[in-house]
Parts: structure tokens; C-alpha cells; sequence
């Protein structure tokens, strides 16, 4: 259970580190400029607000609480910069071994696969491809309890939802 | 040991399925639950009355039919989702008159709700009314409308959400009698009843259900309908307004080509479930009436209402 | 009022309202914790079964499944940080660190108590108060609304967990997600960018479990594959939960108890809102608020006391004014009056001893809660000693189930993958979520009630919200005080930390 500690967590603040550049610059940067670029292309993103019997729907435009929370993360984002170099902070991902990476992209490309499959293949089929892909996938090799989980449970899900509590979920296309 | 058995379990599997292939027949539609798609959230009137009549129709279809709510987008989500969805009678939308045909002259829509959703019946239909504080100095709409013509922008009118129940008879009335007031939404009949009881507003619309719970605290000024059920009190008609204001149709729409046989089975269903006893007597508790009217007769109702209210929004939004 | 309580303990004391309340509360709890299905879902589709009931057994019916699956939430949210329900969402701060320390049961069992300690105190406090509680709710517009949500954003912020400008920022992102889909006064669509799904905005649920669930598991699996041969999250998860680890926690539940009830008053706040506040009073009061969100048993506690106690006052609007205050209390309405009851001053007034019994059965079912909950814990914390192989698939299965079947709609999981990897992010680059999430659920409820405010206030805002309001000039007044104070606290707290490992640097290992 031993975690990273940071490093210099007890460095005095304004002293020689905090010149240095870190992830907190980065991430000040990104949003900044996220912030920056929906700002300027805020008319686009908020449509006119509708006139009625010559006056305003609502008393509040509908652009002003977008403009005003995209201003305040502007400069929130200005101001994190600025005290992103006394933050001595580790960047966690500093920590995770480069098979952990794929670990992660794998299963975040399973769940986008399975979010595209699930109205074609139907609730069952899609949750046992990905119960049976990533059991195995993450090194279980007892794989008829893999086979057996995996159709399974879905299965149960499936019925338990669709038939006791009467929510539908995606159907077998063959069914 | 195991396996073996998991094997079985697949095998049994596909069987199951290879079994139910020829069932899937039109003669015997339904075969399997229907679903009924909500474009509302849950708990509003439109919920409950799909609940009542979702309780009661299993019994005369042979299938459950089960609920999906998918609100959002002041109903534009479920409509899409129904527009989307097999004309195989499987997927209905139960929803209201100006989801279905208000929405498209308001808002861009990926589907064209005439072409792409066909009526099969309506349920029932409820009169919107509009109702002050019983301590209101306002006893009569005309007498409200009145002051607020002399004192333009100062009636308050608080309605149930945009393009909604209330708001779009509240619209239809200021507009004809030349009244300008501010419009407060409210999200729902709850919170905008709460509003009225606290003062905050002048007057909002409300339902019968609603009305006779609120019993002496709030006044009924005038009403939708031919002919009201309150006493004492003027139908928008009578009042001089000419246009058909204020019926809110529960309406079962189906994506438009489903087989004839199929929408024959469904409305044989609902014609027995209009004589069922528990559905009669739960939607008198509810306050409801049962006038259920049949698909072809609707899809008149309905072009009537693509006109009018195609007519109002450009009235309203000039 | 006495007699119509006496009545109503009579009217209450009956077989068959035992037992459906019992079959409420077993319903809802296993409901409860089937992620994505929300307690107003299964009210909406228990509802008919209440119909063909005598009043005073289905209304109970009902609000056992309410009660009972605002805890069945929590069971997911501790064992594998999903939050079953939105309420349980500052339960997923401290359980799933419990679990991983094979302290699941413990977890549970200190849910199940403070949810019955805070729903049962919040019943009794709304029989005791039940007038006043109606005034406060008629008195609750959006002026009031309005101003209570901007100080509850500034407490929240100001606890947040690392550095200030961090959590700040998260709360700006949370108010900006907010934004997407249609505004929601004029209905006009927000950065949708051409997407039609995103017009009704970003569902709550999906974006939870999104950011909850999903990095939990990503972290699990960050080590190679041989790690999850052998892997288990958790050993044994048998511990039990001590009396004097109940006494700790009690100071937590009862401040709670007080801020869930309150809330609970408030027309529009609810339970999301209640767990959030009462967590983060928790963690201000702690003398040792750093443990917070690494597996504090007074959090889990100071969590679920809070978003039961919610259920008392949610009562009062429907029972005295015939007005529903959220969705479920909408569902009830329903059953109300499928049985010819019309809740409001009149039912209040002819039918008060009814009104007194469903009060009364509310507390009696608290007494079945703790029964039931007692015995379905050991099974579920079972169910995490799988080995981590299969355990982390499934909970992925089940974190997609629950994104889904909140809309129906497959967009939500790529919405839940997104907010999945934003959370992962996050979490590795020092950035505490709860902020967002609070920014998100209160931005819109903010925005909204401002806009009614101008509305109301028809150009003269200052003047109709100092003269004619005095609750909400009130509370506006007290946020900056708050804000400072909460400041001082965390300057000191700072300090007195950084004293401490100034003093004993070898102590850290």
C-alpha cells in the first residue's frame, strides 16, 4: 500500500525549484487555452435567444452565465499558472509502468467498442464479449469460469432488468 | 466438470433461440413486451397516466408493455428515439400534442414528427385553466387582462416550462387579448403551483387534478373545453377567444408504416381497455377523462395542429 | 394535533403495512444498488402495484422502496465506486479505500446505520415540525434558492481536498458542463457543437460513474498482468463495525441528521446536495480532515446520515401544500390520489390522522431498514472477494448497465467513457473531482433561479432581493463570513501541518 510521495513537499516556498516546469504548467496551459478559444467562438456555441410577443423569454441572456463562467476559468487558469511553480506536486502518471498504459487504452477502447456494438449486438452478446475479452485480457486463466461469468451474468442483467423491473435494454438482434 | 456443464448451458443456448425463430409471425403480434417510450421524466401527470394504462392493457394485449423514459430537450430526445426506431410495433411513444407538433416550429429537429410518426389513438386529453390566488385581486380573466394591458410588462405569468402545457395557452390568450407579460418558467406544475401559493406570481395555468387538490386556495378564471366543469366559471370560448386553446391530447404514436393488422390489435386493446373497470375508475381518481379517440380520427386533429401552431409561433416570435 | 398522532399510531400498527413496507424496503434496496437505477425509476415502476392496495399499505409500500434504495445505493458506491443512485455519490469518497482494506462490511454496516439514525431522526423532527417545515418551503423561492446554492458552492470549494486554485478551477469546469444542452429558462441550445444527443444535456448518472467508477478501475489495472493472477481487491471483507467506532462517528451523523433535514426542507436542493454538504461539514470538523477521502469511516457516515435524513421534510410540500417537491415525492402524489386522496391543506385538515399514520409508518419501517439491511450485508460484501480478474470486467459491465438504462441511450456511455478518462486525468494530475460534480448538479439550479429572480423582480433586482426578501439578502450577507472563516481555518490548519512534519520529519515513512 506504499504510495509515491511527492517529492520536495516540504520546499520552501520561492526558493531555487520554483522556476521549474512542471505538469501544472501544462494543465494551466491546456485549460487556458480551452477556455481562450470557446470564449471566442462563444457565438457559435450559444444560439440566439427566442423573442416573444416582442420581448425576451427570460429576464437572463442566455450567453451571459457561459461568458461569464469562460472568463473566471480564463483567469483561474492565468492565476494556476502563475502559482504553478510553487506547487510541488508529482505528477502521478510519472508512477505508471508503460504496460499500465496499455492496460488503460486497451480497456478504454473496449468500452468505446462495446458502446458502438451494444445497439447492434444486443445487451447479452456485447457485455459477454467484453466480460470474456478483458477477464482474459487481464490474465484470468481459468477460462471456463471466464466463459461461464461471462455469458452468465449478462444474462441475468439482462433478464432481471428487461423482465422483473421492466426497463429495456438492447435485444439479441435475433431474438 | 465445469466446462462440460458451460457447454451444456450453450448448447441450450442456441437452441432457445433456433426455438423462437418461427414464432416471429405477424399474426402473432405482440410476441413480446412492447415498448413505450416517455418522452418526459418521471413523476409528472404524463407518467402516471402511462402507468396506469401500462398497469391495466397487458391483460388485453397478452405483453407487458414497459415504460422507457427518455426525457430531455423538452421531448426531442424520446421523439428522435421513436422516429429512429422499426415501424414492427414494438416501440411506441406516448406523448403530448405539443411535443409532437409545437416542437418543430421552435426548434431545429433531425426528424419531421408528421412524416416519421403516425397517431395510433388518443388516450385522453386535459383542459388547462387559468387559476390566481384565491386572495388574487383578479376575479376575472377579463379584468386581469385589463390591468395588465393598462400596465404593460407587470403581470406576472408563470408556466410549467417553455413551449409546455401552460405555457403555449398562456401565449395563445395574452397574445389574442394584446397583453404583454413577463413569462417565468418554472420546471413543472409543482414548483410553478408553489410559486402561485407564495405570491411570487399573478397567475399560472393548471389542471383539474390539481385544482380540486388546492380546493379554496387558488380561483379558476376561465378554462379550456367546451364546457366547464367548474361552476361559475367561463370557457375560454365564451370569453371571445377564437382559437382552440389550451386541450393538452395524451397521444400513443407509432413510427410511421407499421402493418395495418398490427395497429388494429393495438387499438382492439385500448377499445377493451376504455370499458376495464380499474382503468376507469384509477383515472376518475386521477381526475382524468377517458375520451380515447382512434388513430385515423387524431391525424386530422393533428394537421389542424401543425397549422396552428406553425401560426402561433410566428405570431408570438416576430 | 395529539389526537390525530394517536389515530395515527393506531391507523399504522398493521400486519399487512409491515409487511409490504418490509417488501418495499427489500425491493428498494436491491434496486438501490443495480447502478443507474435511480429510486424515482423504481418508484415509477413499482407505482401500479400500490393501486390495487389499501392506502395505507401501499403508500407505505412505497416509501419503503425510497428508503431502502437510497441505501441499496451505497452498496455499489462502497464496493466498487459506483454510485448506485446520485445520492450515494460522496459515499464513493471513502468506501471504495474501505473496501480495499477489507473494511466493506464494516463500510456498509456504518451506511446502513447512519441512514437509518438520520431518516428516522429526519421523520421525527417533520412529525415534531411539520408546520413550521411547510412556511419555510412556501417561503423558498428562487431568490432564496438561489442564494443558499452560491454558499453552499463556496463551502464545498473551500474544503476541497489539495490546493485551492485547483479546486476552484474544477468547480468552474463543473458549472461549465452544466452549461451544455438547452438553457434552461429560454431553452435555447449550448455548446452542443452540432450534437443533437447533447441537447438535453449531460446526464448525471453516466457522468458520475464516469468519473468515480471508471478510475478506480483504471488504476487497478495499471500494473502488469501478472499482478491479476493472483489479485484480489480486497482479503477478507468480514470486519464488523465496533460500538466504539459508531460512537466516534456519532457527533458526524448528528451534524448530519441536521444538515440532510434542512436541506430536505428546501424545495429544489436534494439528496445529491445534502450527502455533498453534510461530507464536506464532516471533513471541516474533523480534527484530522487529511484522512478524508482515504478510507474515513466518519465520511461514509457523515455521507449516507445526511442524504437519508433528506426524506422527512421532502414529505412536508407534498403533505401540507399538495405540491411535489422532486421526483419522487411527484410518484407519491400519484399514489395519493389513485386512492382519492388529494394531498394538500385539505386532506391535512379532514384526513390529518392518515397523514399522521404514513409519518408514523415512515418511522416504523426505519426499525424493518435496520433489520433488512442487517442481513443483506454479509452478501454483498462477499461479492468483492472475487478474484480481480473477473471482478474488475464485471464491474465494468455493470458501470456500462448503469450509464445506460439511466436514458436509454448509447451516447451515454461514450459520455461515461469521456468523463471516465477526465476523472482518470484528474486524479493523476492532483485534482479533486467533488468540486466539479458540485459545480455540475448546482450550476443550472443556480442559473435558473437568478434568471426567475430577475424575472420576478421585473429591473429592480437590488430592491426586490434586500427589501422583499429578507432570507435570501440574509444568506447573501452571511457568504462572505462564511468564505473568510473557512479561509482563517484552512490557513491555520495549513500551518499546524506543516509545523507538525517540520517537528517530525522521521516520523513519515
Amino acid at each position: 500500500m506504499e504510495k509515491p510521495r511527492d517529492r520536495l513537499t516540504r520546499g520552501k516556498a520561492g526558493g531555487t525549484s520554483w522556476r521549474k516546469w512542471s505538469f501544472n504548467h501544462v494543465a494551466a496551459l491546456v485549460i487556458g487555452v480551452v477556455a481562450a478559444a470557446l470564449l471566442a467562438t462563444l457565438p457559435q456555441h450559444v444560439a440566439r435567444p427566442k423573442a416573444l410577443l416582442g420581448r425576451v423569454l427570460s429576464g437572463l441572456d442566455p450567453a451571459l452565465f457561459p461568458e461569464a463562467i469562460l472568463w473566471a476559468l480564463l483567469a483561474l487558469a492565468v492565476a494556476y499558472f502563475l502559482l504553478a511553480g510553487r506547487l510541488h506536486e508529482l505528477n502521478l502518471f510519472r508512477t505508471v509502468e508503460p504496460r499500465g498504459f496499455v492496460n488503460v487504452g486497451v480497456t478504454i477502447a473496449a468500452l468505446i467498442a462495446y458502446a458502438i456494438a451494444l445497439p447492434h449486438l444486443g445487451f447479452v452478446a456485447t457485455g459477454a464479449i467484453l466480460v470474456m475479452g478483458l477477464a482474459a485480457f487481464y490474465g484470468n486463466r481459468n477460462h471456463a469460469l471466464t466463459v461461464a461469468i461471462g455469458a452468465l451474468v449478462p444474462a441475468a442483467i439482462y433478464l432481471g432488468f428487461t423482465r422483473l423491473l421492466h426497463v429495456s435494454l438492447p435485444e439479441f438482434p435475433f431474438l | 466438470m465445469r466446462t462440460r456443464s458451460t457447454a451444456r448451458q450453450l448448447f441450450g443456448l442456441a437452441l432457445a433461440c433456433l426455438l423462437a425463430l418461427p414464432l416471429a409471425r405477424a399474426a402473432d403480434y405482440p410476441e413480446k413486451p412492447i415498448t413505450l417510450i416517455i418522452p418526459l421524466g418521471a413523476g409528472g401527470s404524463h407518467d402516471l397516466n402511462a402507468r396506469v394504462f401500462t398497469s391495466v392493457i397487458p391483460t388485453y394485449l397478452g405483453q407487458p408493455m414497459v415504460v422507457k423514459l427518455m426525457p430531455g430537450a423538452g421531448g426531442q430526445i424520446g421523439t428522435a428515439a421513436a422516429a429512429k426506431a422499426a415501424p414492427d410495433g414494438y416501440t411506441l411513444i406516448f406523448t403530448h400534442n405539443y411535443i409532437d407538433q409545437l416542437q418543430q416550429h421552435v426548434e431545429k429537429l433531425p426528424y419531421d414528427p408528421t412524416k416519421a410518426l403516425e397517431a395510433i389513438a388518443q388516450i385522453n386529453y386535459a383542459p388547462a385553466a387559468i387559476v390566481v390566488r384565491a386572495d388574487s385581486r383578479f376575479k376575472t380573466l377579463q379584468e386581469m387582462f385589463e390591468w395588465g394591458r393598462k400596465n404593460p410588462g407587470k403581470l406576472k405569468f408563470g408556466h410549467s416550462g417553455n413551449w409546455g402545457a401552460f405555457m403555449v395557452p398562456g401565449a395563445q390568450l395574452l397574445g389574442e387579448a394584446g397583453v404583454e407579460a413577463t413569462f417565468i418558467a418554472h420546471k413543472g406544475g409543482g414548483p410553478v403551483m408553489q410559486a402561485l401559493l407564495a405570491g411570487d406570481i399573478d397567475f399560472t395555468g393548471a389542471f383539474p387534478s390539481v385544482i380540486s387538490a388546492q380546493g379554496d386556495k387558488i380561483r379558476v378564471l376561465a378554462t379550456a373545453g367546451d364546457k366547464s366543469p367548474y361552476p361559475g366559471v367561463p370557457t375560454f370560448k365564451e370569453l371571445g377567444f377564437t382559437s382552440n386553446i389550451g386541450q393538452m391530447t395524451r397521444v400513443v404514436l407509432a413510427p410511421r408504416g407499421v402493418p395495418e393488422e398490427r395497429k388494429m390489435v393495438l387499438w382492439d386493446a385500448l377499445v377493451k381497455l376504455n370499458k376495464d373497470k380499474t382503468y376507469l375508475s384509477l383515472m376518475k381518481q386521477l381526475g382524468e377523462n377517458t375520451e380515447l379517440m382512434s388513430g385515423p380520427d387524431y391525424e386530422k386533429l393533428r394537421a389542424q395542429q401543425k397549422e396552428a401552431y406553425k401560426k402561433l409561433v410566428e405570431q408570438l416570435t416576430k | 394535533m395529539w389526537d390525530f398522532f394517536v389515530q395515527g399510531v393506531g391507523l399504522a400498527l398493521r400486519l399487512d403495512t409491515f409487511f409490504m413496507m418490509s417488501a418495499g424496503l427489500l425491493l428498494g434496496i436491491l434496486v438501490g444498488a443495480l447502478p443507474g437505477f435511480t429510486t424515482t425509476m423504481a418508484l415509477a415502476i413499482l407505482l401500479p402495484i400500490s393501486f390495487f392496495l389499501d392506502p395505507l399499505v401501499g403508500i407505505p409500500f412505497l416509501i419503503g422502496v425510497t428508503k431502502g434504495g437510497i441505501f441499496g445505493g451505497s452498496i455499489p458506491a462502497i464496493l466498487v465506486s459506483i454510485p448506485g443512485t446520485g445520492a450515494s455519490v460522496a459515499t464513493t469518497f471513502d468506501g471504495p479505500a474501505l473496501t480495499k482494506k477489507g473494511q466493506s462490511r464494516k463500510a456498509m454496516e456504518m451506511a446502513l446505520y447512519a441512514s437509518v439514525f438520520g431518516d428516522t431522526a429526519s421523520d421525527v423532527i417533520t412529525m415534531l415540525f411539520i408546520a413550521p417545515i411547510a412556511l419555510v418551503a412556501l417561503k423558498f423561492g428562487p431568490p432564496e434558492l438561489g442564494a443558499i446554492i452560491l454558499l453552499s458552492l463556496v463551502v464545498i470549494t473551500a474544503s476541497a481536498t489539495g490546493v485551492f486554485v485547483k479546486g476552484l478551477i474544477m468547480l468552474v469546469i463543473g458549472l461549465f458542463f452544466g452549461l451544455v444542452g438547452q438553457d434552461p429558462l429560454g431553452g435555447v441550445s449550448r455548446f452542443t457543437f452540432g450534437l443533437f444527443d447533447l441537447r438535453s444535456g449531460i446526464p448525471l448518472l453516466p457522468m458520475l460513474i464516469g468519473v468515480f467508477a471508471l478510475p478506480e478501475v483504471f488504476e487497478a489495472i495499471e500494473r502488469k498482468g501478472a499482478a491479476f493472477l493472483a489479485g484480489h481487491v480486497a482479503g477478507r471483507q468480514g470486519d464488523r463495525l465496533t460500538l466504539a467506532e459508531f460512537r466516534r462517528c456519532f457527533r458526524t451523523i448528528l451534524r448530519s441528521t441536521g444538515i440532510g433535514a434542512a436541506i430536505g426542507a428546501i424545495p429544489g436542493m436534494g439528496q445529491v446536495v445534502a450527502a455533498m454538504v453534510g461530507y464536506t461539514a464532516a471533513k471541516n470538523a474533523s480534527p484530522h480532515p487529511e484522512r478524508f477521502g482515504k478510507g474515513e469511516l466518519e465520511g461514509v457516515a457523515a455521507a449516507e446520515a445526511a442524504n437519508n435524513a433528506v426524506n422527512g421534510p421532502t414529505m412536508v410540500p407534498l403533505l401540507t401544500l399538495g405540491i411535489p417537491g422532486d421526483n419522487v415525492t411527484a410518484i407519491l402524489l400519484g399514489a395519493f390520489i389513485a386512492h382519492g386522496l388529494r394531498p394538500g391543506p385539505q386532506l391535512f385538515q379532514d384526513q390529518g390522522a392518515l397523514v399522521f399514520a404514513i409519518l408514523v409508518a415512515m418511522v416504523l419501517a426505519n426499525a424493518m431498514f435496520l433489520v433488512l439491511g442487517y442481513l443483506t450485508i454479509p452478501f454483498f460484501a462477499k461479492l468483492v472477494t472475487i478474484r480481480k480478474s473477473l471482478l474488475l470486467p464485471l464491474t465494468v459491465v455493470f458501470a456500462l448497465t448503469g450509464a445506460y438504462v439511466y436514458q436509454s441511450s448509447p451516447f451515454d456511455l461514450l459520455l461515461m467513457v469521456f468523463f471516465g478518462v477526465f476523472g482518470y486525468v484528474a486524479k493523476k494530475l492532483r485534482f479533486d473531482v467533488s468540486p466539479m460534480v458540485m459545480g455540475f448538479i448546482l450550476g443550472p439550479v443556480l442559473e435558473y433561479s437568478l434568471g426567475q429572480t430577475l424575472s420576478l423582480a421585473q429591473g429592480d433586482f437590488l430592491g426586490f432581493v434586500f427589501v422583499d426578501r429578507p432570507i435570501a439578502s440574509a444568506t447573501l450577507l452571511a457568504t462572505p463570513v462564511v468564505t473568510y472563516l473557512l479561509w482563517r481555518r484552512a490557513l491555520r490548519l495549513r500551518r499546524e501541518q506543516a509545523a507538525r512534519a517540520a517537528a517530525a520529519p522521521a516520523h513519515e515513512h
